[in-house]
C-alpha cells in the first residue's frame, strides 16, 4: 500500500439525521485534511457538530453524503466487518466518560481490544501490562475502575487506546470529567503520545487551555467549519506529569 | 474474538448478577427435573408392571370372556357369561388345542368371611390346585387344595395374609372352619404377604376351589377367565389362534368380529400395559415441558433486559473492534450457558429425587422398584435446555448485535 501523507481527507462530508418528517443537519459541509503526526483539536459550542464528526472520523458512524479517506481507505465502500476491524487495528478511542468495563481490572480493560484482534493470545500480557506501564499505572495493574481516580481511569482508557499500537487516536473531551490538575496531567499525556512517538491525535474539545495543546485547532459553527488555524504558542507538556 | 474468550466474557456478564442469573436458570432448573424425574419414575414403574406381567410366565393365555366394545353401545360386550363348561371340554381336547399344557377355569367374587366374631370383607378366587403354580403361590402354612379338592367340590380354603390377620390374629388359623358367605370352609392353607405395590396382591383373598364357588358359593354355570399355558413360548401364537378357533366353532361364530370371548396373551398385556405408561409418561412429560417453555421465555425476558442495561458496553465493544458476530456470539452464549447450566442442574436433580423415590417405593411398599437413569432423558433434556438458550437468547442477542456502534455509546 502507498504510504499517503494524509490519514484524514474529508471532502464535503455531510451528516443528518431524520426523525419522522424533520431532518437534522449535524453537518453541513466540511472539507479539512489531518497529516500524519498531526494533533488538531476541534473546538466549537455544543450543537456545532463537533461530536457528530469526531464520530465520523474514528469510523463509529456513517456520513450521509460527501467522501471520507481514512489512511488512503475510501472506506463508503467498508462493510460493518470491515470498520470493526479498522476501528480494532488503526484507531484508539478516549471518552469523555472513560467507558471502561466494571467490575474488571485494570488489565483486563486494557486487554479487551487484543481480545477482538488477530494479535495472538500469548502476546496479550505482555503487551497489556506495557500499555499500563506506559501511562504511569504500573502499580494499579489488577485494580477495579471503582478503586481509581478519574484521572486515573482516563489514563486507563489512553492505555487501552495504545495496546493496538493505532496510528491514530481521537478523543472526545477526555478531560471533561477530570479536576484541572489531572486534566492537565492527562493532556501532558495525550501531547506525549503526539511529541515522543509521532501518533496523530484528533480531539474535540470546549476548553481553549487543552485545545492549545494541538498544532492546530479547527472551529465549527452550525456544522461548517468557522476556523482552521495553527496554534501559536503551543503548550508544552508539563514536565511535572510526564515521565 | 476466539470461543474461549467468548466463553470467558459471558461467564464474567452471568457471573456479574448471581442472584438474578439464578433466578432465570430457575425456571429451566424446574422444567428439566420434572421431565428427568417424569421419565424416570415412568420407566420404574414400566419394569415394575411388565417385570409383574412377565413373573406370571410368558407362555400364559387368558381368555376373558366378551369382547373389547367396538362403541359406547357396544359396551354390554364387555359383560358376558360366554365361557362354559363345555369351552373348558372343547378346549381340553388335544385335537382342538394341541399344544395345551395346563388348563384353569377361575371364577370370582366377593363376600364377608368372619371366624367367630371376627368378619372381614374378602374376595373369593375360585380355581384350580394349577393356580399355586401359574401365580407362584406357596403357603406358609398349610398347604395348596389339590384336583381331588375341586373334582369333589370340597369346602376348603386357602387364605391370604391379611385375611387371616383380620380373623385369627396371631392364632393359628389352620383346621378351622371360617363362614364365607355362610358356608363353612375348613381353612388348609394360608399365604405368605405379597406387599401392597405388586401388581397381584392376594393378601384380601380367599382361594377356593372353582366348582365349590360355582356350585354352592356364587350359584353361576360360566368363568371369569380360563386361563392356559403351553409347553413353551414358542407355541404361545399358534394356540391363541387354536382357542379362537375352537371356541367360535362351540359358540357358533362365523364372524370373527362377532366374537364374545377375548383371547389375550402375557406379551398382549405387557404390550398394553406398556403403551398405557408410556402414554401417561409422555403425557407428563408434556406438561412438564410447559415449565420449560415459560423458563424460555424468562429467559427471553431477562436477556433483553441484559441488552438493554450494557447497551453502552455493546457500544464500547464495538468501538473498540468487536464485530456483529462477536457481539451476537457472547450474548447468545450466556443464554445458552444460563439454560445449560439450568439443564445440568435439573438432569441432576431430577435423577436424584427419582433415586430417593425408587429407594422410598422399594422400602416403603416392599416392591422391587428399580432405579432407571434415564440416559435418553438426560440427553434429551441438555438438548432441549441447549436449544431453549438458542431459540430465545438468539433474538436479544440480534438486537445486541445489530445496534449501531455510536448510538450504543450514547445510550443512557
Amino acid at each position: 500500500m502507498a504510504v499517503h501523507e494524509n490519514i484524514i481527507e474529508v471532502k464535503n462530508l455531510k451528516k443528518s439525521y431524520s426523525e419522522g418528517d424533520t431532518t437534522t443537519v449535524a453537518l453541513a459541509s466540511v472539507t479539512f485534511n489531518v497529516r500524519k503526526g498531526e494533533f488538531v483539536a476541534i473546538m466549537g459550542p455544543s450543537g456545532s457538530g463537533k461530536s457528530t464528526l469526531l464520530h465520523v472520523l474514528g469510523l463509529l458512524d456513517e456520513p450521509t453524503s460527501g467522501s471520507y479517506y481514512f489512511n488512503g481507505k475510501n472506506i463508503s465502500a467498508y462493510t460493518r466487518d470491515q470498520l470493526a476491524d479498522l476501528r480494532n487495528r488503526e484507531v484508539g478511542f478516549v471518552f469523555q466518560s472513560f467507558n471502561l468495563l466494571p467490575r474488571t481490572s485494570v488489565l483486563e480493560n486494557v486487554k479487551l481490544p487484543l481480545s477482538y484482534s488477530k494479535v495472538p493470545e500469548a502476546e496479550w500480557d505482555a503487551r497489556g501490562r506495557a500499555a499500563v506501564e506506559s501511562v504511569g499505572l504500573g502499580h494499579r495493574m489488577d485494580h477495579e475502575p471503582s478503586e481509581l481516580s478519574g484521572g486515573e481511569k482516563q489514563r486507563v482508557a489512553i492505555a487501552r487506546a495504545l495496546v493496538n499500537n493505532p496510528e491514530i487516536i481521537f478523543a472526545d473531551e477526555p478531560t471533561g470529567n477530570l479536576d484541572s490538575k489531572s486534566g492537565k496531567n492527562v493532556m501532558s499525556l495525550i501531547q506525549k503520545l503526539n511529541i515522543t512517538e509521532g501518533r496523530t491525535i484528533v480531539l474535540i474539545t470546549h476548553e481553549t487551555a487543552t485545545a492549545e495543546h494541538a498544532e492546530r485547532i479547527i472551529r465549527l459553527m452550525d456544522g461548517e467549519i468557522e476556523s482552521d488555524k495553527k496554534v501559536v504558542n503551543r503548550l508544552t507538556p508539563d514536565a511535572e506529569y510526564v515521565k | 474474538m476466539n470461543l474461549k474468550h467468548t466463553f470467558k466474557t459471558s461467564m464474567v456478564g452471568l457471573t456479574t448478577n448471581r442472584s438474578r442469573s439464578f433466578l432465570t436458570i430457575l425456571g429451566i432448573v424446574i422444567g428439566i427435573t420434572a421431565i428427568i424425574l417424569v421419565i424416570s419414575l415412568g420407566g420404574g414403574a414400566q419394569q415394575l408392571i411388565l417385570g409383574q406381567v412377565q413373573g406370571l410366565g410368558t407362555n400364559t393365555i387368558a381368555i376373558i370372556p366378551g369382547r373389547e366394545p367396538s362403541g359406547p353401545s357396544d359396551i354390554s360386550a364387555l359383560y358376558s357369561d360366554s365361557l362354559k363348561q363345555k369351552d373348558l371340554v372343547a378346549l381340553q381336547n388335544k385335537a382342538n388345542v394341541p399344544d395345551l399344557k395346563s388348563i384353569m377355569p377361575t371364577v370370582l367374587g366377593g363376600g364377608t368371611a368372619s371366624y367367630n366374631s371376627n368378619a372381614y370383607q374378602v374376595s373369593v378366587f375360585g380355581a384350580t390346585d394349577f393356580m399355586a403354580e401359574i401365580f407362584d403361590l406357596h403357603p406358609d402354612r398349610g398347604a395348596f387344595f389339590t384336583n381331588d379338592d375341586v373334582l369333589s367340590r370340597n369346602d376348603v380354603v386357602v387364605i391370604g395374609s391379611k385375611v387371616a390377620e383380620k380373623l385369627f390374629g396371631n392364632d393359628n388359623p389352620i383346621d378351622q372352619k371360617i363362614k364365607i358367605k355362610g358356608r363353612n370352609f375348613k381353612v388348609i392353607g394360608t399365604l405368605p404377604s405379597t406387599g401392597g405395590g405388586s401388581l397381584f396382591n392376594f393378601d384380601a383373598m380367599t382361594l377356593i376351589p372353582y366348582t365349590t364357588a360355582q356350585e354352592y358359593l356364587l350359584g353361576i354355570k360360566y368363568f371369569s377367565r380360563i386361563i392356559i399355558q403351553t409347553q413353551n413360548d414358542s407355541q404361545v401364537a399358534a394356540t391363541a389362534v387354536d382357542i379362537t378357533r375352537t371356541l367360535e366353532e362351540s359358540h357358533n361364530i362365523t364372524d370373527p368380529t362377532k366374537d364374545d370371548f377375548t383371547v389375550q396373551t402375557q406379551q398382549d398385556l405387557a404390550n398394553r400395559l406398556g403403551t398405557i405408561t408410556s402414554a401417561l409418561t409422555w403425557f407428563l412429560v408434556a406438561v412438564a415441558s410447559i415449565a420449560l417453555f415459560v423458563g424460555g421465555v424468562g429467559i427471553m425476558n431477562i436477556m433483553l433486559v441484559s441488552v438493554t442495561e450494557r447497551t453502552r458496553e455493546i457500544g464500547l465493544r464495538k468501538a473498540l473492534g468487536a464485530t456483529d458476530r462477536d457481539i451476537l456470539s457472547q450474548f447468545l452464549l450466556e443464554a445458552v450457558l444460563l439454560t445449560a447450566i439450568g439443564g445440568i442442574v435439573g438432569v441432576i436433580l431430577g435423577a436424584g429425587l427419582a433415586f430417593i423415590i425408587a429407594i422410598g417405593l422399594s422400602k416403603g411398599l416392599g416392591v422391587n422398584w428399580t432405579f432407571i437413569f434415564p440416559w435418553g432423558g438426560a440427553i434429551l433434556g441438555l438438548s432441549v435446555s441447549a436449544l431453549i438458550g438458542l431459540v430465545f437468547g438468539g433474538y436479544p442477542a440480534k438486537q445486541a448485535a445489530k445496534k449501531s456502534p455510536i448510538e450504543a455509546l450514547r445510550y443512557e
